[in-house]
């Protein structure tokens, strides 16, 4: 019974506030020996795994250690190249741990507007007229609840798909939010929210959300 | 002479049989009679005992209705004395007059905690009476100072529109005058415990005024110096309900058009809807 993230953009599609309150860390590290029997390739940034699914280890992974040193990007913490380092045999054995690799704040930037974008698409392509836009996205990993304010902010909370009361709870953030973020004079609407106290009282927030569990009041 | 007798004699039996033919008769219709008695008697006593078991369940139900009120009774008191021993614990000096209000809009939104304590109502009226003051030393023309009190107003309206929002829970409004509606009902009394009347001015509904006859921030103010003539004191709150309403995406121009400090009858707020109310349909839902 987890939160996720919560996630708040604004009415031009910018996100200002980002929380990660739990990450479900998935890594694997093993040994490997020469050859390597999973086919890596270099994707964006970071190398990642491409074929060769095994143990826990799935395509689309990324290469996040080597040796317990953290990898830079493509490069190891010494600066070789990974790829490189892993096609010489004279390094072998070698433990790499793989990990689906968290997402930098740029890429929450993009997904948080291309998120606002498809919310105002869902409204416009709904069959009945007035209709609202997204408000909840189902994986089997988790639901993205979403709520938008008559005023055009958008709070949105990533939470377990067995987690209820995330509604109450839309609603309690944006009480936090007109509380301490809206009443703090030195805080400019629309812009990144930078507010101690609205972390803080958003943080106890989830947790209680998140001790009421799959008992709580309606979702 | 035999012939008599017997005749007489068969006159007299004659005569007995009608007799008692008459008397079977009589009493047969006693019988009768009797009996209409009884089952008139028995009708009237099962409709006393209908009536008897009415009264009986009226009786109940009106005992239970009580039971109700009073434990209803019961859990509001108990609700207020927990309030009241958390209010006295503290350390501000509450006048009753807030300590009724308070516990009154207990219901207003199960996640506030008790921190929402109020601050005295005479602070906020000075507080607001010295900001127009010193805005006058500051500003020799009064449209000055009214335009500087609209900005003020707008940047609080942008901000407590959310706040309105958040704690009320409203819906989204159909039409400009639910959305007056709204304002005079809901968000005036919820922030300044004053209910303003709402009249619709022009015949296309974009017109409407809020008529306010006790305007708590005036409470102090007799009237305005002759300098100050064309002064509006309250034109924050012209301001802020203009920047609410910009905020949720209706531009409208608000100002007071008439004010009790300048020797009107009332203080009349007038809210002009900027855009048509056809335009309202075509707008794309949030």
């Amino acid at each position: 019974m987890a939160i996720f993230s919560v996630y708040v953009v604004n009415k031009a599609g910018g996100l200002i506030y980002q929380l990660d309150h739990y990450a479900p860390r998935a890594d694997t590290e093993k040994t490997f020996s020469f050859p390597l029997d999973l086919v890596l390739r270099p994707h964006d940034e970071r190398v990642v795994v491409a074929f060769g699914q095994r143990d826990g280890i799935r395509v689309g992974h990324a290469v996040l250690a080597i040796n317990g040193a953290e990898v830079n990007g493509r490069f190891t913490a010494d600066g070789k190249d990974v790829l490189e380092f892993l096609g010489n045999p004279a390094n072998y054995p070698v433990s790499i741990r793989f990990g689906r690799h968290r997402l930098s704040s740029n890429e929450k930037l993009m997904l948080a507007s291309m998120f606002h974008s498809l919310f105002a698409i869902g409204s416009q392509l709904s069959p009945e007229v007035g209709s609202s836009g997204i408000e909840m996205l189902e994986t089997d990993t988790f639901k993205l609840h979403c709520f938008q304010t008559l005023t055009g902010i958008k709070f949105m909370v990533l939470a377990d798909p067995r987690q209820t009361g995330i509604d109450a709870l839309l609603r309690k953030i944006y009480e936090i939010y007109s509380d301490f973020a809206l009443k703090n004079p030195f805080y400019s609407l629309e812009m990144p929210i930078r507010c101690e106290l609205f972390d803080q009282n958003l943080k106890l927030a989830l947790e209680v959300a998140e001790k009421a569990g799959p008992f709580g009041p309606g979702s | 002479m035999q012939k008599t007798e017997e005749q007489r004699g068969e006159k007299r039996r004659e005569e007995k049989r009608r007799e008692e033919k008459r008397r079977e008769e009589k009493r047969r219709e006693e019988k009768r009679r009797e009996e209409k008695r009884r089952e008139e008697k028995r009708r009237e006593e099962k409709r006393r005992e209908e009536k008897r078991r009415e009264e009986k369940r009226r009786e109940e139900k009106r005992r239970e209705e009580k039971r109700r009120e009073e434990k209803r009774r019961e859990e509001k008191r108990k609700r207020i004395e927990i309030k009241l021993c958390c209010l006295r614990k503290k350390s501000y000096k509450l006048t009753s007059k807030y300590i009724r209000s308070y516990t009154s809009s207990m219901s207003r939104s199960p996640g506030r905690k008790q921190e929402n304590h109020k601050i005295s109502r005479e602070l906020f009226v000075l507080t607001y009476g010295a900001l127009v003051a010193q805005l006058c030393k500051d500003y020799e023309k009064d449209e000055d100072v009214n335009a500087c009190l609209d900005r003020m107003g707008y940047s609080i309206g942008i901000r407590l529109i959310d706040d309105f929002l958040a704690r009320s829970a409203v819906k989204k409004c159909r039409s400009y005058s639910e959305t007056v509606d709204m304002i005079a009902q809901v968000a005036f009394k919820m922030y300044l415990g004053v209910t303003p009347s709402v009249s619709c001015n022009s015949a296309t509904g974009n017109e409407f005024s809020l008529i306010l006859d006790k305007n708590p921030l005036v409470d102090f103010v007799e009237e305005l110096p002759a300098e100050r003539a064309s002064l509006c004191y309250c034109n924050l709150l012209c301001g802020v309900i203009r920047g609410a309403l910009e905020m949720v995406h209706l531009a409208a121009e608000v100002s007071f058009l008439q004010d009790r400090l300048k020797g009107d009858a009332v203080t009349e707020i007038g809210i002009t809807f900027l855009r048509k109310p056809e335009d309202r349909k075509h707008r794309r839902n949030k």
